[in-house]
């Protein structure tokens, strides 16, 4: 048996609205218990002082493109692992468009065998919701939730069908997987490179509106009141899509959704200069709808907050603006633009981690991770929360250089990183 | 005369008045260049000037060319067809190979909004936009400028109408980036369809009748309808454009007596003009086409001197 203490550090837990200096137990790999004063009997545990640093639940991240396999060039499951160890994230969820697609119990395998052979941070495989991802037939969920899949996707387009949508979320009740999607209406998105708005007239660059992202999520969550499955739509990013995701809401429909750290920070300025590191789907919208969307955090109305890590090397990256592939890698400056965002006052404090904890851990239907309840996973990191740093990518563990945040000042630095009750380093 | 100092030419947007008074004023004298019966200065002897057109064009290069050759720049000239780029190679390979034989200034036309600002942050040549995509076209609009100024001796307070496909013309940005800056008042037309939701904040008028644009305009810029460009749903059939926005004789007649008719070309004759319009006296259509030749030369020449001062 092995036991762990955390102590001297203020412990931060949004499940239970803990924040306070207190002493953190483990037990092999799982929680103990947060405690004042350590009991009898732990005396000869190994202690890890925390003095001056957040002791918190580990990150989980729903949506992470781990590369592999498939463009290996861009990451593995090596790098991707490391660079969510650096970043602060203990499970990261991977999404099923790799190459091949995860569709088949042998991709599902893989990554489950290399994550364990890396023996990293928890990687959790999300399957496709229909082979090759083509929006045809139904891939074998089934199959692949029992090989270990948390979770079916459409990948990064919206279903376009709406029946084969209502048989997705039917089909996914009946196996009790969760279900992920984006909002987004092909017809009024497809070649479309940032959003419809002033900078888009100033560019003259093929432009998403608002509406494309509104109308796709109405008509998605009431399909899914009608399959009576809950849905997630992931990286949402308007102010118009908030205020239909109210209505939605008191309506008593079932639908969460998580946005992007990025969502959170840039405006659509930011495209001005023709970087392709700005190119990211949905594109970054206006001023206005970062401020609705850092709201909506306060307000409760988004649950989660998902890097969307998506490297991508210069070869999808060093070309015109509209051939470039979208796309940010995220999981090495989530914490600390979160962070810099609290200390901003732009994001409640507790709100904005349980984005990145329980938040989570609850659309994923789990009650193990993201939260220092006893029994859960002991899953946490230890953070020194106030020291400002330069996001160099060359400095990160990523494979890849497309970082949206570079040359930005964040705030936060993840110390020590525990995953299952061990010291995970990057390797 | 004092001469503006800019590193390259990627747009209109930004310059500043007294930039664009200065080119306008070069290329006056550089006019004067094309009317001599020896075409040709020495002023960029030994700097070579590369023409890169990955998007086909005729008129914006075939003036480029010209305007080179009159100031006595050594120019080559490649084509999406013939360069690298049809054998899979990116623009950035295909510019870092151009830039290894040292021109001093690349002029680039691309399909791409940005492409010219994606080369001049990663070779040391000058880049001229000659058209990316829907953005911008700057030497367009410094020619249309020119021949305003020419005719009605200014800019400030004008009224300009722009009519047709707003949304994907860069000549439409291009002109109203420069004629704002210069105090001119803009005005745009053309169905919903052409014009982008919010486009007003870019400091213009919009209307959807035609008729209301011309009312008092003392310019007229008709947009080529360009197919190649559009969707089949931004208008019914060309019969029904030209009905609704086509400027006719009868039309004109709303504008000022002294009005001017503008086209960039190539015309669509009998769909956004009709042809005794684009043929009659107030079109200045092929004057146009001459001062592009005149506003090009200046562009080349304060690029290359301003390069020279860097060195």
């Amino acid at each position: 048996m092995s036991r762990l203490v955390i102590t001297g550090g203020t412990v931060l837990d949004p499940a239970s609205g803990l924040n306070a200096p207190t002493t953190l137990l483990i037990e092999n790999d799982t929680i103990h218990g947060v405690v004042t004063e350590i009991p009898k009997g732990w005396d000869d545990a190994e202690t890890i002082d925390a003095t001056g640093r957040w002791v918190m639940p580990g990150l989980i991240c729903l949506r992470t493109h781990v590369g592999e396999p498939g463009t290996e060039w861009k990451e593995d499951i090596e790098s991707v692992s490391n660079a969510a160890i650096a970043g602060g994230f203990t499970t990261v969820c991977a999404t099923p468009n790799t190459d091949p697609i995860n569709d088949v119990r042998a991709v599902t395998k893989q990554l489950l065998a290399r994550s364990e052979q890396v023996n990293g941070v928890r990687i959790l495989p999300i399957v496709a919701d229909t082979r090759r991802l083509a929006g045809g037939t139904l891939a074998e969920m089934g199959d692949l939730k029992d090989a270990g899949c948390v979770a079916v996707s459409s990948g990064d387009k919206a279903i376009p069908n709406a029946q084969l949508l209502r048989r997705v979320l039917e089909y996914a009740r009946s196996i009790e997987i969760p279900f992920f999607t984006v909002a987004r209406d092909d017809s009024m998105s497809r070649g479309t490179v940032m959003h419809e708005g002033h900078v888009s007239n100033r560019l003259g660059m093929h432009a998403m509106p608002s509406e494309a992202e509104v109308i796709s999520l109405f008509r998605d969550a009431t399909i899914s009141g009608l399959a009576q499955w809950p849905i997630h739509i992931q990286k949402i990013s308007t102010r118009a899509t908030l205020n239909t995701l109210r209505q939605l809401r008191e309506s008593g429909l079932n639908v969460t959704v998580d946005i992007t750290p990025h969502h959170l920070w840039f405006n659509d300025e930011v495209t001005s200069h023709f970087d392709t590191d700005t190119r990211v789907e949905p594109p970054l919208r206006s001023q206005d709808d970062v401020t609705a969307c850092r709201e909506a955090i306060a307000e409760g109305l988004i649950q989660a907050i998902a890097t969307d890590h998506c490297p991508q090397s210069s070869v999808e990256k060093a070309v015109e603006y509209a051939y470039a592939e979208p796309g940010t890698t995220g999981l090495e400056t989530t914490l600390a633009a979160v962070l810099d965002l609290v200390h901003q006052k732009h994001l409640p404090l507790m709100q904005a981690l349980s984005c990145l904890t329980v938040g989570p851990a609850d659309i994923l239907g789990r009650q193990d991770l993201g939260r220092l309840s006893k029994g859960a996973s002991a899953d946490v990191i230890i953070v020194d929360s106030d020291t400002p740093f330069r996001a160099e990518s060359v400095r990160m563990q990523s494979k890849s250089r497309n970082c949206i945040f570079e040359g930005v000042s964040l705030t936060g630095v993840v110390e020590t990183t525990i995953v299952k009750g061990k010291v995970v380093a990057v390797s | 005369m004092e001469l503006p100092s800019m590193r390259h030419l990627l747009g209109l947007e930004g310059v500043p008045e007294k930039d664009i008074d200065g080119l306008l004023n070069l290329a006056v004298r550089m006019k004067e260049i094309g009317e001599r019966p020896v075409k040709k200065v020495p002023s960029l002897r030994g700097k070579t000037v590369c023409h890169f057109f990955v998007e086909p064009s005729t008129r914006t290069r075939t003036s480029f060319e010209v305007a080179a050759k009159r100031l006595s720049a050594d120019t080559l000239s490649l084509s999406a067809s013939t360069s690298a780029l049809k054998k899979g190679e990116t623009l950035l390979d295909t510019a870092h190979n151009l830039q290894a034989m040292a021109p001093d200034i690349l002029v680039l036309r691309h399909s791409a909004a940005g492409a010219p600002h994606l080369l001049s942050r990663n070779i040391k040549a000058a880049v001229v936009n000659a058209g990316d995509g829907s953005h911008e076209h700057p030497t367009q609009a410094l020619l249309d400028m020119m021949t305003i100024r020419e005719h009605l001796g200014r800019l400030k307070g004008l009224n300009v109408v722009i009519v047709g496909d707003i949304a994907h013309s860069r000549v439409a940005r291009s002109n109203i980036f420069g004629l704002r800056t210069m105090g001119a008042n803009v005005r745009l037309c053309g169905p919903a369809t052409m014009l982008t939701p919010g486009i007003e904040a870019m400091g213009v008028d919009v209307t959807h009748r035609i008729d209301h644009a011309l009312e008092g305009a003392d310019v007229v810029m008709m947009l080529r309808i360009q197919k190649e460009r559009m969707g089949n749903d931004l208008f019914p059939s060309d019969r029904e454009y030209f009905q609704q926005y086509g400027l006719t004789r009868k039309r004109l007649g709303l504008a000022k007596s002294n009005v001017l008719v503008m086209h960039p070309g190539p015309i669509n004759r009998g769909v956004e003009i009709a042809p005794d319009v684009a043929d009659g006296a107030e079109s200045v259509i092929l004057e146009q086409v001459t001062n592009g030749v005149a506003v090009r030369m200046a562009v080349l020449y304060v690029l290359a001197s301003r390069n020279e001062e860097i060195e």
